[in-house]
């Protein structure tokens, strides 16, 4: 599903390890910039000084551009902060990745989106608010909540979330997390991988072990 | 993408390879717009390129119709034929899509460059690469497309407007006759000028979309390359339609 092959950046390395299908995988950084640069390699967006990157069995760094794109059509990526598009509406950038791929109808989006943010105890008005204002008016955890959302709509095999419960409120880190777990689980094949600099954060996540990024800390511990 | 920075080497002629590739790109690409989210940035933009300047250029047109209604009045006397003439020669082939032209460049061409820059900028191209979405046919293609279905449009608009407006404009200052007017510019009026009317703006329409968008899409770094990348795309694209202009006006009209 995803493999490190000698991977090194300026932030960490090397790191080696091929995530199997089904399992959730808890990646420790050393430090926020390292969690960033983990995230953007794994997703083919920042080329690494050395090692080899697969992708759902792809060279992610081999591949033409073309390739890329359509590999991505199966992964999920939320990161740490950015990641929505300016001028577009916030439903829109909710919409755009699912409805460009032909995933959901509005419909399912819409009750997909309602359903998440009841579940967050998020009240119907301001839920409404927050879908039809510009993504930079939107409050951190709003914005990362709706990433989160955005990303599950693509009904993907591979999940990366970058530092996931950063910037939320106790409560709705919870929530978050509870909310991949569960996404996670709808899928045999899928695999969620959760990447921090803050292990504490992701103690509630049941995996065998967490690999980590610092090279003085790097044993897979139970 | 990649090919495409590739060939912006910066050498002579470099750029003219890039432009190039970029309309290659949008003839090879259309049919991203039958996609829902490609075909509602279509629209919205040329909602943008159109209606949004509407009253620009009516009141352009409309001013331009009546300068040369004016002007020919006073040098030759009112002469509905002649006045028709003039107005089909200068409004239909070669007015009416320079000057939207120039109004589209300094217009949506600036916002265009502005838009793709800053979001190239703030990695949200990469952004869309990450949801399997590619920012050339998402951001690029229905833009190219929608300057070029804009231009004809707002052409066609130009000359309607220059030539009425232009005639209820000159009323206040030289006695004119509608009916004088408008059939003398109908009788003046053929398809071969229509055609080089349409065919100006359509070219046109495509260079200031390779130009604009590539200018846009090739910023790399920090966010003092916006405004150069808009300059940029002004100058490169008004100059690139005076020569369109003059090789229109040497290998058709001469």
């Amino acid at each position: 599903m995803i493999s490190f092959s000698n991977v090194r950046t300026e932030w960490f390395g090397p790191v080696t390890f091929d995530a199997v299908a089904g399992a959730p995988v808890k990646i420790v950084a050393p430090s926020r910039d390292a969690s960033d640069a983990f995230v953007r390699v794994a997703a083919g967006l920042a080329r690494p000084d050395s090692g080899q990157v697969k992708l759902l069995g792809e060279d992610i760094y081999a591949v033409t551009e073309e390739e890329y794109v359509h590999l991505m059509k199966d992964v999920g990526l939320v990161t740490q902060s950015g990641g929505m598009i300016s001028n577009l509406q916030t439903y829109e950038n909710v919409a755009l990745p699912a409805l460009y791929h032909g995933k959901k109808t509005i419909e399912e989006l819409e009750t997909f989106t309602s359903h998440v943010l009841a579940g967050l105890g998020i009240p119907m008005d301001l839920g409404e608010t927050m879908m039809r204002t510009r993504p930079h008016l939107l409050k951190p955890y709003q914005e990362k909540i709706l990433r989160i959302i955005r990303a599950h709509a693509m009904e993907p095999v591979l999940m990366i979330y970058g530092e996931l419960t950063d910037q939320l409120p106790d409560d709705i880190g919870k929530y978050v997390i509870q909310l991949a777990m569960e996404f996670h689980r709808q899928s045999k094949e899928r695999v969620s991988m959760f990447v921090t600099c803050d292990e504490s954060t992701l103690k509630s996540i049941p995996t065998a072990g967490a690999i980590f990024l610092d090279a003085s800390r790097q044993e897979t511990r139970e | 993408m990649d090919t495409v920075v590739f060939m912006n080497t910066g050498r002579p002629g470099a750029r003219l390879l890039v432009y190039y590739q970029f309309l290659i790109l949008l003839f090879t690409s259309l049919t991203v717009l039958a996609r829902r989210p490609v075909r509602e940035v279509l629209f919205r933009q040329v909602y943008f390129n159109t209606v949004e300047s509407v009253h620009r250029i009516t009141i352009v047109a409309a001013l331009t119709g009546m300068v040369v209604i004016t002007q020919i009045s006073q040098a030759f006397g009112y002469d509905p034929e002649l006045i028709g003439k003039a107005l089909m020669w200068t409004v239909i082939r070669e007015l009416g899509p320079l000057i939207t032209a120039i109004l589209l460049i300094s217009g949506s061409g600036a916002a265009v460059t502005a838009e793709l820059s800053s979001m190239k900028i703030n990695r949200e191209f990469d952004t869309l690469r990450s949801m399997g979405i590619n920012p050339l046919e998402y951001l690029v293609i229905p833009r190219m497309a929608s300057t070029i279905i804009s231009l004809f449009l707002l052409n066609a608009y130009f000359q309607a407007a220059a030539i009425l407006g232009g005639f209820v404009l000159s009323m206040a200052i030289i006695d004119v006759s509608f009916h004088q007017h408008i059939s003398s510019i109908l009788l003046s009026v053929s398809v071969f000028d229509v055609g080089v009317s349409v065919s100006k703006s359509l070219i046109f329409g495509a260079a200031i979309a390779a130009i604009t968008c590539s200018h846009g899409c090739l910023v790399e770094g920090s966010i003092t390359e916006i405004p150069r990348a808009i300059i940029g795309s002004q100058m490169r694209s008004l100059f690139m339609i005076f020569v369109i202009d003059g090789l229109f006006a040497y290998f058709v009209f001469l």
